[in-house]
């Protein structure tokens, strides 16, 4: 019976968080399987196949970020990170060695579970990648190349529109700085993190109802950008 | 100010010394005389002494040579008869150098015509060749006389460069053996002291690059004007100044700069009497190879202050990161599962059966409690940091403490493995409830969380007045690196298993409080394995008093008599 249920293995040293974790994800009909350090997570890598993972930065064992480095090596499985510490150096360098999500503790467990959904939902669709997308009153055809907001068409220029295309095929995921610019200016190296905000603004101003309040390209602070999903 | 007159001579040139005859000249010493005397006696009356004793000396040396040629003269030829006064001429020369040793040959000179001449005129010599004999012999004495005194200079030069090379060499060894910058900074300048027999002191470049007096011997407050002028002179051109040179020479020190590869890093003020310094040229070089070795002691003393105030920093900017890492993990870890079980109760509690429910809320209640007991040693901690933790003095019972402690931990699972061994008819002790109890309690916390097995056993027990309280563990024991830090603040010692690290406050706090009631914590491992940790405290003042003075008379280790549960 738990053959088809999605396999969530949590790595973290405190047993009370494992603990509250295991019983949200439990009633949600998630199979749950825990480990305490960075071998047992290895171990539980290797024999439980799980579909994400949740991972501690602050392993009595190892260092989670070399944890990521390996499996994003070998493994296609999402990895959400939770740590205590808060610094943009850590966010940047464990999205950078391929997390997919940051959550810095402590958080609240509906927010977790949306990111973890998100995380799920590109896992099954490979890459995440449909013809049309949307959320919200947002709607983006990456065929047509057409961007609807609350009905009415949005005329987008060339960047704009490759940076919201590069946000909706990672929609809820963040998306650090440095990727973004490499998707969207590719080997340009002179382009930096102002020519990014700009355009986001811009984008802000035709997509968003309060470009002040953004709906759905928010900004994580000193990171990123990611495209808000509405359920 | 008074100096205004002296500034008008600080112009890159200063006005020439008269130039000072040097001491060995007035004293008849020859001044090309090849370097040797290193220490040059300068004291007039030894001199004159030294000298009447020479003269007189070769005087009777010749005088004896020619009583031995008369003694000697019928075996003789009368043109090797001159041969008898080489003896006493090369002798002379040997003892007390060339001038001696001239004025032997020429006596000998004189003697020998005595001797060559005839009977009728004893001056006047016969014989063209024993003329001749008498010239050559002269001219040979004068020659011999020369070497003798090139070779008494060398072997004094070599005797001397000997005695300097073993004192510096003592002199390097023992500031080696020196890491005090004060201690170092006044061996160099003993050595100076010593070694010229000058009074020496050393200035370094305080703050504005005003110069200071570091050390002085003998001790002097302050510089005249004309020395301090002399002395900024010789940091700014890196030359020496004052004494008898001709650079600012009415300042009554020697000034030579202190340079290393650095750059000047001081001057080396050096005075013999008021009257100004005159240094032989052979102390010139001295003083120089002094000041070098100077140069390096300040520069070494410099550097030595420098890796402490790095070592300060860098145990400062340790201590800040230990305190931020300890703030973020202890605050969040416990306020992560809190919000995480309240946030799940939230928007899944219709999902959760009544037990898992129960199992939740009990779990943020003992994560919240935890974050108290953090709080309240980062309270403590402040309490013991801003001098407000005032100590009561209470007379105690240790077993009852002990009883308030054992019920903290009653409700937790590990509680089981603590037991205890409290010595009947033990003293009271003047305490404070509560700071004992909070110490107790986090020695206890620390030896249940680092010794995840077995039992934990408290002891307490009274001896020679003092009343111990041990806590046992049957952990891995402390390691031994880690032994001196283990009640510094944020200290942590990491463990490889799965065992939650502690906070790094509990112990610290326990130390804080046992020594602001007067007491002592020390932690150690047993030689069975395992760590203790052991409070003493005084029972003196107890003991005075007649209700309360027991006989300390059980021994221990007492058998273990209760395990609490």
């Amino acid at each position: 019976m738990a053959d088809n249920k999605v396999t969530i293995l949590i790595v973290d040293d405190e047993p009370p968080i494992r603990r509250f974790l295991r019983n949200t994800l439990a009633v949600q009909d998630y199979r749950v399987v825990e480990a305490e350090n960075a071998e047992a997570a290895a171990w539980s890598v290797r024999h439980e196949k799980p579909d994400l993972i949740v991972l501690d930065l602050g392993l009595p064992d190892r260092d989670g970020l070399e944890l990521i480095r390996e499996w994003r090596a070998a493994l296609a499985v999402p990895i959400i990170v939770l740590s205590s510490r808060v610094d943009e150096k850590t966010k940047v360098s464990v999205l950078d060695a391929g997390a997919d999500d940051y959550m810095s503790k402590p958080f609240g467990v509906d927010e977790l579970m949306a990111r973890i959904r998100t995380a799920l939902r590109h896992r099954f669709t490979s890459q995440g990648t449909q013809p049309a997308f949307s959320t919200g009153q947002l709607e983006v055809d990456l065929v047509k190349r057409l961007v609807r907001v609350r009905g009415e068409d949005v005329k987008l220029s060339p960047k704009e529109y490759d940076i919201l295309k590069e946000l909706v095929i990672h929609a809820g995921k963040v998306l650090i700085h440095s990727h973004l610019l490499r998707e969207v200016w590719g080997g340009e190296t002179a382009v930096d993190v102002q020519y990014l905000r700009v355009y986001i603004r811009q984008i802000r101003q035709k997509i968003e109802r309060d470009p002040e309040r953004p709906e759905y390209i928010v900004t994580e602070s000193g990171v990123g950008y990611r495209l808000q999903l509405h359920e | 100010m008074a100096e205004t007159s002296i500034d008008t001579r600080a112009t890159p040139d200063p006005k020439p010394a008269p130039l000072g005859l040097p001491l060995g000249a007035q004293l008849g010493v020859p001044i090309g005389a090849p370097l040797g005397m290193v220490v040059a006696n300068t004291k007039p009356p030894k001199q004159f002494k030294q000298l009447v004793l020479a003269y007189s000396v070769s005087t009777l040396v010749v005088v004896a040579s020619l009583i031995a040629g008369m003694a000697i003269k019928q075996w003789l030829a009368a043109s090797n008869i001159m041969l008898v006064f080489l003896p006493s001429v090369l002798i002379s020369a040997a003892l007390y150098g060339f001038r001696p040793g001239l004025w032997a040959s020429l006596l000998s000179a004189v003697a020998g015509t005595y001797f060559l001449s005839s009977p009728s005129d004893p001056f006047e010599v016969s014989d063209p060749a024993n003329f001749w004999a008498i010239m050559i012999f002269t001219l040979v004495a004068a020659f011999a006389s020369a070497m003798a005194e090139q070779s008494r200079h060398q072997a004094a030069t070599a005797e001397a460069n000997a005695r300097i090379t073993d004192q510096m060499y003592t002199f390097s060894q023992k500031l080696a053996g020196i890491a005090n910058a004060d201690e170092l900074i006044m061996a160099a300048l003993q050595q100076v002291h010593s070694m010229l027999q000058v009074d020496a002191l050393i200035l370094i470049p305080g703050q504005n690059n005003e110069l200071d007096i570091r050390v002085a011997l003998p001790d002097l407050a302050r510089l005249s004007n004309a020395d301090r002028n002399a002395a900024n002179w010789c940091v700014e051109h890196g030359k020496p100044s004052g004494g008898d040179l001709r650079v600012w020479p009415d300042a009554t020190h020697l000034f030579v700069p202190l340079l290393t590869g650095q750059g000047i890093v001081g001057v080396l003020g050096v005075n013999r009497g008021n009257q100004g310094t005159y240094l032989t040229p052979e102390e010139h070089k001295l003083l120089d190879a002094l000041a070098s070795h100077a140069a390096v002691t300040v520069e070494r003393a410099a550097f030595g202050a420098r890796v402490e105030e790095a070592r300060l920093i860098k145990e400062t900017e340790d201590f800040r990161n230990a305190m931020l890492s300890s703030l973020t993990h202890d605050f969040k870890t416990p306020l992560a599962s809190i919000l995480g079980t309240i946030s799940s109760l939230r928007h899944y509690g219709s999902m959760y059966d009544a037990h898992t429910q129960d199992e939740m809320l009990g779990m943020a209640q003992e994560e919240s409690e935890r974050l108290n007991r953090y709080l309240g040693n980062l309270l403590d901690i402040t309490r013991l940091d801003t001098g407000t933790l005032q100590p009561k003095s209470e007379i105690i019972d240790i077993s009852d403490i002990v009883g308030a402690v054992l019920k903290r931990f009653q409700s937790w699972p590990e509680g089981k493995r603590i037991a205890t061994a409290i010595a009947p008819e033990l003293p009271m002790v003047p305490l404070d409830f509560m700071l004992t109890e909070q110490a107790l309690f986090n020695i206890i916390d620390n030896a249940l969380k680092y010794a995840p097995d077995g039992q934990v056993i408290i002891r307490a027990f009274a001896t020679n007045g003092m009343c111990t309280i041990a806590i046992e563990d049957s952990g891995p024991g402390i390691p031994p690196e880690h032994l001196a830090r283990i009640f510094d603040r944020f200290y942590r010692v990491k463990s490889a298993d799965r065992q939650r690290a502690g906070t790094g406050l509990g112990l610290a706090v326990s130390k804080g409080f046992t020594e602001a009631m007067g007491g002592k914590l020390v932690a150690s491992n047993r030689p069975k394995g395992g760590a203790v940790f052991t409070m003493t405290f005084p029972i003196a003042r107890v003991a005075t008093s007649p209700i309360l003075t027991v006989v300390v008379n059980n021994q221990l280790p007492a058998a273990p008599k209760a395990a609490t549960g």
